[in-house]
């Protein structure tokens, strides 16, 4: 018989052949499969994926046989791919607010696959579209169909997608990191959703992730790929408990996971605290003419010294605006918040200065947050410049390298420029930048949350170790659990601006207060099919209560 | 849709006000006294204090300028030095030809720029994308006055199918006054149309680059499509504020088309009236053109809403 997807040797490079992107790739997807391509960032998964459908970026150079439903797709001629895409196999993407054109209406775009494929009638369009919207679970969809992207939410902009896929019953849908835009209660909803694709319809699934939890969760088969090779493939229940090649096992210890008693008693004393919020309230001032909406409502909470508090909420939960807050970016509308004894609100000029000198900040995204005309060393430098903190260039000099030795980066990434940093060691220089003027206090906005796991893993390490040694405080916000988990003395859970939960991290994780928090806690996939599979049972019965 | 075009137009007002104050002052400020022109040079002291009482010229700044405007809020724009006829007759006048030439040399700039460019984003990289990067780099580059003689030189003095310069009404008068208008709006617009093509060809590329294009391609929609319905809409919001930037300084006058044409429009009269120190005429013009410039604003705002969504529907996001 015919398997819906066949690549035979796949190949792609760029740049006459200096860049081997994908190596010699050959995998298959059987009928009514969920085949899951695991690897992280460069190993050429999104390219293998893209390649189903020939759409590769410009200047790639491809060998290989790729056949869907039996035909060849690099020898296809322009019409005949016209008519593969979307009928033979069809693609998700991964982020929904990019994958939707914002001037159309969702009915219009839905429909304009069914036009392209003959469905020629207005009417019948129409009715098909409110149909797909109605299976992929888009509440009240004879009214939505008229919406445009903006006007719904990041799950249901993933869920229109989807509708998109489905219009034409591909035999192969392609998911290109359908969940990593997603927050996890809303993951695990679009999660449901591809399972009863193939479930009810008979869709192969071929979905590529760096997320080991959701690969637990769905996948039949998987594939590993590193540097643009396979270097294993599995069923996934063999996968997990037995993994053969050296990268897997590697990958599979460096994933986070909740509840594996890492997780810290709250032994610091409260003498000392760095950071103190009184029922505070953050309100953007609105646009003319729009009431403000409160971004933090009445959160009350402490640092003490050398203690990490860790804030875990999902988007729009107001964990970022209190992290910015504490260095005065975010405005502190109602409520006190006490930095080192001082109220924020009441300091102006030199006092803030002062004050914020004794704090440092991780932003989130390490290649958006240094200047890249920079040398490293001035990134690194511009704090201490800014403060006079040294009297002199060669005291300043020997105190960057002494911050690159902590970070464990080599002496000689001073003269260097962001953009020839890996993300992982620029996030590393974000580290040193925050270090420099030996801050009591650091606040880290998602510092991890831009890097791959075996990255991720190697920063939190060092975080930890720093921690340790130097002894700061910390306010540590994340959307991830298990990194919360693992690096934190104690737990903050946040919803809509509300501090739900409190406590220290062994408490909060293996004992929850909030139903919230425990839905938060049991939406996160773990890397194990089998307590996958019973954890998805237990979210659904939460739900359905 | 309606809250936001009663705030775009409600936005327009301080600067309305903020143009008369500088417009009026600029004609105070300016060397040379206006009574003494008028009078000429062997003119005696008493007559011209005598012109200067009745022009006004002797009252305080404030009271003339609260004078001025009430008025103009009227419509009356006061009388001209030297025309002998109110202001608001010699913008009328003189502003039929400028929006005749400016409407056929946008019209000229578009048919040429928009196909161009969008191709020349198509076929990136290609032949046909260097040729019209060569053609904007000499459209943009080449000094408008120069491209006029040469092209009067052509069809005028070579060809003889075209009029060298003058102006007809093009309502009175349909052929001749599209005759007269060719070269004025070919010699005006190549310029235009080099700089929106450009603008065309980055919008449309930048467009094609995003994702939802890649998703659209992805669904079997073909190229033509969409280059068409995709790229062209959403690219549209630039490509439409350099048209309207384009339109709206064609209309403020093309003094030296006009002068070389010798068509009787708002940038000669606003010309003359700077050499002859014509007060009421210069503050009139200039106030006029602020209000055509600030309403030609207001437009490309409101298409903007018509658009974008997001522009429009700001506020009714689904929970």
């Amino acid at each position: 018989m015919t398997m819906p997807l066949r690549i035979e040797n796949l190949k792609i490079s760029f740049g006459r052949g200096a860049v081997e992107a994908v190596r010699d790739v050959s995998l298959e997807l059987r009928p009514g499969e969920i085949l899951a391509v695991v690897g992280e960032s460069g190993s050429g998964k999104s390219l293998t994926a893209r390649s189903v459908l020939k759409m590769f970026p410009e200047g790639a150079i491809v060998d290989g046989r790729i056949s869907l439903t039996g035909q060849d797709v690099l020898a296809a001629s322009p019409a005949e791919l016209e008519r593969l895409r979307g009928e033979a196999a069809a693609m998700v993407f991964q982020e929904p607010s990019t994958a939707l054109n914002p001037v159309f209406t969702i009915g219009w775009q839905i429909g304009e696959g069914l036009k392209a494929h003959g469905m020629r009638d207005r009417r019948e369009r129409r009715t098909r579209v409110i149909e797909l919207l109605r299976d992929v679970g888009i509440p009240d969809p004879e009214t939505r169909v008229d919406y445009y992207p903006h006007q719904l939410s990041g799950g249901q902009k993933q869920r229109v997608v989807i509708a998109m896929a489905l219009a034409l019953r591909p035999a192969v849908i392609i998911a290109d990191e359908p969940t990593t835009a997603l927050d996890v209660t809303v993951q695990a909803g679009i999660l449901d959703l591809l399972r009863r694709c193939r479930d009810e319809l008979g869709s192969s699934i071929l979905i590529i992730t760096h997320n080991l939890g959701v690969v637990a969760d769905l996948a039949d088969r998987v594939v590993v790929m590193y540097q643009g090779q396979i270097v294993e493939e599995a069923s996934s229940t063999v996968l997990f408990s037995s993994p053969k090649a050296d990268y897997t096992r590697r990958l599979l210890a460096a994933v986070p996971r909740l509840g594996e008693g890492t997780a810290k008693e709250d032994n610091t004393s409260r003498k000392q605290l760095v950071l103190e919020a009184d029922r505070l309230e953050i309100t953007f001032p609105g646009r003319f003419g729009k009431t403000p909406v409160p971004a933090v409502r009445g959160v009350s909470f402490d640092i003490a010294a050398g203690e990490v508090l860790g804030l875990v909420g999902e988007s729009g939960s107001g964990k970022s605006t209190i992290g910015r807050a504490v260095v005065g970016i975010s405005p502190v509308t109602g409520g006190a918040m006490k930095l080192f004894g001082t109220d924020l609100r009441h300091v102006k000029g030199d006092r803030l200065r002062q004050l914020r000198r004794r704090v440092g900040f991780v932003f989130q995204d390490p290649a958006s947050s240094f200047n890249r005309f920079m040398t490293v060393f001035d990134c690194i430098a511009e704090p201490l410049r800014v403060h006079r903190a040294l009297p002199s260039a060669p005291a300043l000099r020997s105190r960057v390298l002494e911050l690159l030795e902590q970070v464990q980066l080599p002496r000689d990434m001073a003269g260097r420029y962001p953009g020839e940093l890996s993300g992982g060691q620029r996030q590393r220089v974000g580290l040193a930048r925050a270090l420099a003027l030996n801050p009591e206090f650091i606040v880290a906005d998602e510092p991890t949350s831009a890097l791959d796991v075996s990255i991720q893993a190697k920063v939190l390490e060092l975080f930890t170790t720093l921690q340790k040694d130097l002894g700061f405080a910390a306010l540590f916000i994340s959307h991830d659990l298990a990194v919360v988990e693992e690096i934190s003395h104690r737990v903050g859970v946040l919803r809509h601006g509300e501090l739900l939960e409190l406590g220290s991290a062994r408490e909060v994780m293996s004992t929850p207060r909030h139903d919230y928090t425990r839905l938060l806690i049991d939406s996160v996939p773990v890397p194990d099919p089998a307590v996958q599979a019973r954890k998805r049972a237990d979210v659904h019965s939460m739900l359905s209560l | 849709m309606f809250t936001y075009t009663l705030r775009r137009a409600g936005a327009l007002i301080p600067v309305l006000l903020v143009v008369s104050i500088v417009v009026f002052s600029l004609g105070w400020l300016a060397p040379g006294d206006p009574a003494r022109i008028v009078l000429g040079p062997e003119a005696l002291e008493a007559d011209i204090q005598k012109l200067r009482d009745s022009m006004g010229l002797n009252e305080t700044l404030w009271y003339r300028y609260l004078d001025w405007i009430s008025d103009a809020l009227r419509g009356d724009l006061g009388t001209s030095y030297f025309l002998n006829m109110p202001v608001s007759t010699a913008i009328g006048q003189h502003f039929g030809p400028t929006v005749q030439l400016a409407v056929l040399t946008i019209i000229y700039a578009l048919v040429i720029s928009v196909p161009l460019g969008t191709l020349a984003a198509r076929w990136r990289g290609s032949g046909f994308d260097q040729g019209i990067a060569g053609f904007t780099l000499i459209g943009l580059t080449f000094p408008s006055f120069v491209l006029s003689l040469i092209l009067v030189i052509v069809f005028s003095v070579w060809l003889r199918c075209l009029p060298v310069a003058g102006y007809r009404d093009l309502f009175s008068d349909p052929f001749n006054g599209l005759r007269y208008l060719i070269l004025p709006a070919l010699s005006l617009g190549t310029i235009y149309a080099a700089l929106i093509t450009r603008t065309v060809r980055a919008s449309v590329l930048d467009v094609l680059k995003s994702e939802y294009v890649d998703a659209a391609r992805s669904r079997g929609v073909s190229e033509n499509r969409l280059l068409f319905a995709h790229a062209l809409r959403n690219a549209g919001l630039p490509i439409i504020t350099m048209i309207g930037l384009s339109f709206a300084s064609l209309l403020s006058g093309a003094v030296v088309a006009e002068s070389i044409f010798n068509i009787p429009g708002i940038g000669s009269l606003l010309v003359n009236a700077i050499e002859r120190r014509d007060y009421p005429v210069l503050q009139g013009v200039v106030l006029f053109l602020t209000l055509i410039y600030l309403g030609l604003n207001l437009l490309v705002d409101l298409l903007y809403g018509i658009i974008d969504p997001r522009v429009r529907l700001t506020g009714t996001v689904a929970k």
